[in-house]
């Protein structure tokens, strides 16, 4: 039985401040105008409203609500496309032979060193020649391919823990490459492959930069882009939107975090001690 | 034993690692190899490339902004990094152990880390807000300051105010590392201390804090790596101003190459940038593959 200690309080004390911020922008943006701008501020709104976040999915025909839905969907696709190429790639580079599997590899690895930052001309030159600029798929490869790496790390060291006797011995039996890599292998690895689809989730939905490059037109930006537009632009002085989207745009990611923090936790962890 | 015949390799083994591959051929070696040709030419957006050999890197040099933003991205790097650790080793000191809420603490600690940047910048832009930000209010009250303040407006307070946003999101980070190295400490360690006399102080001293130094060095030098690559959180919250005063150098490249679209002239920034990276990835290997020192 854990007990009350001196430590439990010291972390309540703590833990409130840390919370404090965004304790303040979630009542902020349940507010109405007077409220927001009057003093002295309260601590709880007096009058709550959801007016705020009805403003944001209504303002200019539904933009923000189609900024959102882009996230989403770019999102999504990342996850699948990350997921796919990793679990097939860290299973080659543990389980089966091949001719430069060294070289290949060290490629890669060398992909989790060089962050897309250093690389962002030459990604837009390219786009630019495959006519891919200001599309979907533009930002999704990217993201792939800069977060493929870690992830195919991670899933080489999950399959290397699954004992090669274990493969022998479904070959006797007759089992084909992929239904030992499906049957087999795969149902061995899902908590890691967990781990990497959050990972590409919150790397993918917390993205400013690529976004920003990638996506001008307003039918794929994404929701976070969109948040700093709000902010420079006309409504840049009314803080119970720009409050109210702030939360929307990092509510998503929260709740994935309360439901699955240990593989958030594994992730990052295993991002940073490799 | 196991010496074979040159076996020959069924195509489809290959298959499982040809995604991945043409991934990162053509969207990282490509570009990569591109990136070092990129910054011999000038080149636009649209229109002609005229190739101009080393002029990029000359203009480089006595470009004054560039040495602005660099320099100004070292600084807040100097400055945050420091500050996320202290406040990531109080942390971690704090919820190591077996008590009341420990697992609650610490994911409350670590919840601003899984924000996006952007959003964070956002709350805390609210909370900076000059006239009805609720920081100048309590400053105000608490009488240690007569006028608000205008945190954006310089940057002298407008430095230690991303970095005491940045501080919050990001401690969460470290935490979890010096708290991993804190775990990994053998209590048997401590209680043969104790046998031997040595009172909490001096166990902290000479047991904790050098087993913790290979994951306290790492923290350090991935928080160097992140406050390099600073980016957003500057564009969002100072706009880079006033007079690119807090320009950082991603902000840099980016204005230089999608905002200019002097496309060559930001890669010849971008291998300033590469060479920084590299030498930061270097300490960090250096710090990964020996764990003794």
């Amino acid at each position: 039985m854990k007990r009350v200690t001196r430590k439990t309080w010291m972390n309540t004390a703590l833990a409130v401040i840390f919370f404090l911020p965004l304790y303040w922008t979630i009542v902020t943006s349940l507010k109405d105008k007077t409220e927001i701008y009057g003093t002295p501020p309260t601590l709880i709104p007096k009058h709550p409203t959801l007016a705020n976040y009805i403003k944001i999915f209504t303002l200019d025909d539904g933009l923000y609500r189609g900024y959102l839905m882009n996230s989403f969907v770019i999102t999504a696709i990342t996850i699948l496309l990350v997921v796919i190429v990793s679990v097939l790639a860290g299973y080659g580079f543990s389980k089966l032979q091949l001719r430069g599997k060294g070289f290949f590899m060290a490629c890669i690895l060398a992909a989790i060193m060089i962050p897309f930052q250093a690389l962002l001309n030459p990604l837009y030159s390219i786009m630019s020649k495959l006519h891919l600029l200001n599309t979907i798929p533009s930002m999704v490869l990217i993201y792939a391919t800069f977060q493929s790496p870690f992830c195919i790390y991670m899933m080489k060291n999950a399959f290397d823990m699954v004992p090669d006797s274990l493969l022998e011995s479904a070959k006797l039996d007759g089992a084909g490459a992929f239904s030992v890599f499906s049957n087999i292998c795969l149902p061995l690895t899902w908590s890691s492959a967990a781990t990497i689809a959050v990972y590409a989730a919150y790397t993918t939905w917390n993205d400013y930069l690529i976004a920003l490059v990638f996506a001008n037109s307003n039918s794929i930006k994404t929701f976070n882009v969109g948040l700093t537009n709000l902010a420079i632009g006309q409504y840049g002085t009314d803080w119970g939107l720009l409050t109210s989207s702030s939360i929307i745009g990092l509510m998503p990611i929260l709740i994935l975090f309360v439901f699955l923090q240990k593989y958030f936790i594994k992730g990052m962890l295993s991002g940073a001690l490799k | 034993m196991k010496r074979r015949h040159k076996k020959k390799i069924p195509l489809v083994s290959y298959l499982f690692i040809f995604p991945a591959l043409i991934l990162n051929l053509m969207f990282f070696v490509f570009p990569f190899l591109q990136s070092l040709l990129m910054s011999f030419y000038d080149w636009p957006v649209m229109g002609e490339k005229t190739f101009v050999f080393l002029d990029n890197y000359i203009k480089l040099f006595q470009d004054a902004q560039f040495w602005n933003s660099l320099l100004f991205t070292m600084k807040y790097a100097v400055f945050v990094t420091p500050c996320l650790f202290i406040l990531a080793f109080i942390l971690a000191l704090l919820i190591n152990g077996a008590f009341k809420g420990v697992n609650l603490f610490r994911s409350l600690y670590f919840a601003p880390v899984v924000i996006s940047m952007t959003c964070c910048s956002m709350v805390w832009l609210w909370i900076y807000n000059d006239l009805y930000g609720v920081l100048n209010y309590l400053l105000q009250t608490m009488g240690i300051i007569q006028d608000p303040i205008l945190w954006m407006n310089s940057a002298k307070t407008s430095l230690p105010a991303v970095i005491f946003m940045v501080t919050w999101k990001m401690a969460g980070f470290s935490m979890l590392i010096i708290l991993a190295a804190f775990q990994s400490v053998d209590e048997q360690i401590y209680e043969a201390a104790s046998v031997d006399g040595a009172d909490k102080v001096k166990q902290f001293f000479r047991i904790t804090l050098p087993i913790i130094k290979p994951h306290a060095a790492l923290a350090l030098i991935l928080s160097v790596i992140g406050s390099v690559l600073a980016f957003e959180q500057f564009l969002i919250m100072t706009k880079g101003g006033p007079a690119q005063d807090t320009t950082t150098i991603v902000h840099y490249i980016y204005n230089t190459s999608f905002k200019y679209f002097k496309m060559g002239y930001g890669s010849a920034i971008t291998m300033i940038l590469l060479l920084v990276l590299s030498v930061l990835s270097y300490f960090e290997n250096k710090v990964l593959k020996d764990p003794t020192k």
